[in-house]
């Protein structure tokens, strides 16, 4: 008995941790849309070379060898379906619709998530937030909203330079190594690639780029205790984003596939 | 630029006139202990207060109150007559934007150059032409001596050399009250006595209302037209500097003199002449002495003449003590 509500009190304490967190990052959101009227490209720019153009080499390579793995993969049932052309079609669905903002999202945790959690963290722990806010500067407008506008475009960019690199290494797998005919091979693939696929995988992206930079300017608002604080904010920064992306992932699965186009 | 203690007038000051700050019964806590524990306190227009106060009392804490980071638990905090925690946002960036802040590390922004750090009230905060305010950006810096690191990022520079820079920030919008967290800590002799003098100049010149929390009773005595002394979260005194020399209070004592069998051991008026009391504190000196004792024991024992020579002046330069302070050992 004593176990069993030891459980059910963690539960308890898992459920209104997490919910006192969502709620915080919604208030987040909701502070960061109203300082959008005072928005400056400058900043936004700047943030978008940072975490979008310096990102687009490895988010290129992930998502070439994310479709040649899929390719490789499907390869032993399509030869025994005798189907082997219609890797094609399986690659551009699949990196089309999940994979290449899927990847990208988990990518950028790593590569924008945490870099915004430990500088906004540092920011923190420097007393250079309480700087801002003395100065009567907001931090939203100063630190957020750039780099939320900044990451989100910029996931979009990328999630389309991954689709087309998703397809390339299918290619790469079909046309070298399952020996497809090339023309035969795009044919297939444009054929397969949907018109409403690429705005919903952009869709994906965009919020994904939302929830990256809300948890990690969350986690780096809140920060404190030193260089452990900083540490402790990009860690649970990048955890907490790849857990979320991927539970949206399923939301926006189940939408797009049952939801909006039916069952 | 600084002044000599003694030829330091004492400001006048008018309590008909409105404080500027005044704070009422102010408790805030952590974790079910009160660091502030019902602080009562008013400053004045011009005036130039100096808190003091051992590590841990609350002087940071209060500082924050005073800046509306921290939320009293109970009391009240009004600037410029405006209680903090009734204001709208607006409002109190409005407070704001009237006061400067010298944070501890400086607090710069590291993204930015010292120059841009000096600039960014001034662009956000002003309808200044960049020309205009590119100027305003140096004189700020030439205050502080910091003319020549306008490019440098705040990495690049020493952490003196970033509290002058978090100065210049502070006073760059010309605030009517300006806190200062620990002016001169880091800061080499020479150039604490520059900030003081700053301190006193703006509070002289243009009439700045100044709270300084400091540890460098030097400093402290030099800036303050009155001094708080703080103790588990209570004020202990507040007074003039000369009352609070003479306070019988057995902490003010203690915190002003130090213990007193190791100050007058360690540190006899001739060499706190020569300012070590600014670089090391009496349990230091006491270490300091013992360490240097072994080295000469051990340079003797070695047959190092030029090594003993030079520990043997050391040591008769830290405990030569003047007749009726008694020798140190």
């Amino acid at each position: 008995m004593d176990v069993l509500l030891r459980f059910l009190g963690a539960i308890g304490h898992f459920g209104s941790v997490w919910a006192e967190e969502f709620g915080q990052m919604g208030l987040l959101v909701q502070r960061t849309m109203k300082s959008l009227p005072r928005m400056r490209p400058e900043p936004v720019a700047v943030q978008m070379i940072r975490f979008g153009i310096r990102a687009i080499p490895i988010v290129s390579l992930v998502n070439l060898f994310v479709g040649m793995i899929v390719a490789v993969s499907m390869s032993e049932m399509l030869i025994s379906l005798n189907a082997v052309s219609r890797t094609a079609q399986i690659v551009a669905v699949a990196v089309t619709r999940e994979l290449a903002p899927l990847m990208t999202g988990l990518v950028m945790s790593g590569f924008a998530g945490a870099a915004i959690a430990a500088e906004i963290a540092t920011m923190n722990v420097n007393e250079e937030i309480l700087a801002l806010e003395a100065g009567a500067l907001s931090p939203i407008r100063f630190l957020v909203l750039p780099r939320l506008l900044g990451v989100m475009a910029m996931m979009m960019c990328l999630t389309l330079i991954a689709d087309i690199l998703g397809m390339v290494g299918g290619y790469i797998v079909g046309v070298y190594m399952l020996d497809i005919p090339p023309l035969n091979y795009i044919q297939i693939n444009n054929d397969s690639v949907k018109w409403p696929d690429i705005p919903k995988g952009l869709v994906k992206a965009a919020a994904f780029g939302l929830i990256i930079t809300v948890v990690a300017c969350r986690q780096g608002l809140k920060a404190d205790g030193g260089a452990l604080g900083v540490g402790r904010a990009t860690t649970t920064a990048v955890v907490h984003s790849i857990m979320i992306i991927i539970a949206a992932n399923l939301a926006f699965a189940i939408l797009f596939n049952w939801t909006l186009a039916g069952p | 630029m600084s002044r000599p203690l003694s030829s330091r007038t004492t400001k006048p000051i008018i309590p008909a006139e409105p404080p500027v700050i005044e704070i009422v019964n102010l408790v805030k806590g952590f974790n079910g202990r009160n660091v502030l524990d019902g602080i009562n306190l008013t400053v004045y227009r011009g005036e130039t207060l100096v808190i003091m106060g051992a590590s841990g009392c609350g002087k940071s804490t209060l500082l924050r109150c005073l800046i509306g980071a921290h939320r009293p638990d109970d009391g009240t905090v009004k600037l410029f007559g405006k209680e903090l925690w009734g204001l709208a946002p607006k409002e109190l960036d409005a407070v704001r934007r009237r006061l400067g802040i010298l944070f501890q590390s400086g607090a710069l922004f590291s993204s930015m150059t010292v120059g841009e750090n000096v600039a960014l009230p001034l662009k956000e905060h002003t309808d200044l032409s960049p020309e205009m305010i590119d100027l305003m950006v140096k004189v700020k810096l030439e205050l502080v001596g910091l003319r020549e690191a306008e490019h440098l990022l705040p990495a690049q520079i020493s952490g003196g050399m970033a509290k002058r820079a978090g100065l210049a920030r502070a006073i760059a919008l010309d605030p009517e009250l300006l806190f200062y967290d620990e002016p001169t800590s880091g800061l080499d002799p020479i150039m604490t006595g520059i900030i003081d003098g700053l301190i006193m100049d703006l509070a002289r010149t243009m009439n700045v209302t100044s709270v300084v929390v400091t540890h460098d009773l030097k400093s402290a005595f030099r800036v303050a037209d009155r001094m708080v002394v703080l103790n588990n979260g209570k004020v202990v005194t507040v007074g003039k500097p000369h009352e609070i020399r003479s306070c019988p209070d057995s902490f003010v004592r203690r915190f002003i003199q130090g213990p007193v069998e190791a100050k007058t051991a360690m540190f006899p008026k001739s060499a706190m002449d020569k300012g070590l009391d600014d670089v090391l504190d009496a349990e230091d000196a006491a270490q300091h002495v013992s360490r240097l004792r072994e080295a000469l024991a051990k340079a003797e024992s070695e047959g190092r003449a030029a090594e003993v020579l030079r520990l043997k002046k050391e040591l008769s330069t830290l405990e030569s003590v003047p007749s009726g302070e008694g020798r140190g050992g």
